[in-house]
C-alpha cells in the first residue's frame, strides 16, 4: 500500500462522519484518506467478522470484501451482533453486508457468500491491502496463511475460544515468520467455538482488538503484532505477548528467505 | 553438577525443578504432561521454533510458556 490515492479528497459528509477519529494523533485527514483508499478482505463473517467488519465499515475503510458460505443459526445470536432472529437460515456474508450498508453507505462492500477454499482463494484474496482472518477452522487458517506468504500480502489473524484469544500480524519480509511457523501441525481437537464454547463478550474483545490493529495497519501506525503473538485471557484480562521468529523448518515460509530488517 | 538443579516457571504458575545437566528445552518439556505435537513454546517471552528445542539451553529462573493454536472465529 502506498499513498498514491485514487481518491484525494474527503466529502463534507465524510469530514462530519469521521470527525471524532480525524482529530486523533496519527490519524488526521491523511489517515482518513488512507482508509478511504484501502481495501480489505474479511474471511469469516461470524463473531470476529461481525465486529471487525462493523468497525472497519464505520471507520470508513473504502472497500471491504466479505467471504463466508455459512448461514446464521440461533446459537450465533449471543455474540454475532449484526444478526437477529430474522437472519437465521440466511447467509452470514449477505446479512452482514445488509447491516453494513445501513451503517455506512459511503464505502464499497463486496459480498462473497461462499466458503473459501483452494479453488477460489486465488480469486477472492488478491488486490487487497490486508487479509483479515476471522475464520473458524485450522484448515482455512493454514490455507489463508500460505496464500498470503506466497503472495507477500499482509495477514491479520485472530481467533477466540472459551475465555481465550490470540492475534498476530504476518507481514512479508520481516523475519518474524508466519502463522505456520508457530503452529506447524493441526491439533486433533478442532478448538472451535462449536466444539469448546466461547464467551460472547470475549468475541467482542478480540474482534475489537483485531479491528483496532487493522485500522492501525491501514493508517501506517506501528503494531507490536507484526513481531509478536498476543494471547489474551479473559479470565483475568491478562495479555501476554511473545516475540515471534521464523521457523527454519516451516513448510510455508522457510524457502522464502525472509531477511530480518529490524 | 549432577546433583544441582535449576528452577523454571511454566505458564506463569507452575514451578518446575530440573537437573542442571539436563537443561535442554525439549528435556524440560518432556517433564510436563502435555501433548506437544501442536504446541508453540516461548522462553522468556520469545518463541523457540520446534527444531531448536533439543539444543536450546534453559537457565535458572527462565519463564517457559506453552500454548496451542485456537481456531474459533
Amino acid at each position: 500500500m502506498n499513498d498514491r490515492f485514487s481518491t484525494t479528497e474527503l466529502r463534507v459528509s465524510e469530514f462530519e462522519r469521521y470527525s471524532r477519529q480525524i482529530m486523533l494523533d496519527n490519524w488526521g485527514e491523511l489517515g482518513q484518506l488512507r482508509l478511504k483508499n484501502s481495501s480489505v478482505v474479511i474471511i469469516g463473517c461470524g463473531g470476529l467478522g461481525n465486529v471487525v467488519a462493523t468497525y472497519l465499515a464505520g471507520a470508513g475503510v473504502g472497500a471491504i470484501s466479505l467471504v463466508d458460505g455459512d448461514d446464521v443459526e440461533l446459537s450465533n445470536l449471543p455474540r454475532q451482533m449484526a444478526f437477529d432472529r430474522d437472519s437465521c437460515g440466511l447467509n452470514k456474508a449477505d446479512e452482514l453486508t445488509q447491516r453494513l450498508f445501513t451503517q455506512n453507505d459511503e464505502i464499497d462492500i463486496h459480498v462473497n457468500p461462499l466458503f473459501l477454499d483452494a479453488d477460489n482463494i486465488g480469486e477472492l484474496l488478491p488486490h487487497h491491502d490486508l487479509v483479515i482472518d476471522c475464520s473458524d477452522n485450522f484448515e482455512t487458517r493454514r490455507l489463508i496463511n500460505r496464500w498470503c506468504v506466497i503472495n507477500k500480502t499482509p495477514l491479520l489473524s485472530a481467533s477466540v475460544i472459551g475465555w481465550q484469544g490470540q492475534a498476530l500480524l504476518v507481514l512479508p519480509n520481516t523475519g518474524y515468520g508466519c502463522y505456520q511457523c508457530l503452529f506447524d501441525e493441526i491439533p486433533k481437537q478442532k478448538n472451535s467455538c462449536q466444539s469448546l464454547g466461547v464467551s460472547p463478550a470475549m468475541v467482542g474483545v478480540i474482534g475489537s482488538y483485531q479491528a483496532n490493529e487493522a485500522l492501525r495497519f491501514l493508517l501506517k501506525s506501528s503494531s507490536k503484532l507484526s513481531s509478536h503473538i498476543s494471547l489474551i485471557d479473559g479470565a483475568d484480562f491478562s495479555v501476554n505477548q511473545f516475540l515471534r521468529t521464523a521457523n527454519p523448518q516451516c513448510d510455508v515460509c522457510a524457502d522464502m528467505k525472509e531477511p530480518n530488517n529490524d | 553438577m549432577t546433583n544441582q538443579s535449576i528452577e523454571v516457571i511454566v505458564n506463569q504458575e507452575r514451578q518446575l525443578s530440573i537437573a542442571a545437566d539436563n537443561n535442554r528445552l525439549n528435556a524440560v518439556i518432556s517433564l510436563i504432561d502435555i501433548e506437544t505435537a501442536t504446541l508453540a513454546v516461548a522462553v522468556n517471552n520469545a518463541i523457540v521454533p520446534r527444531g531448536q528445542w533439543s539444543e536450546f539451553v534453559i537457565n535458572d529462573g527462565d519463564r517457559i510458556n506453552l500454548f496451542g493454536a485456537i481456531a474459533g472465529g
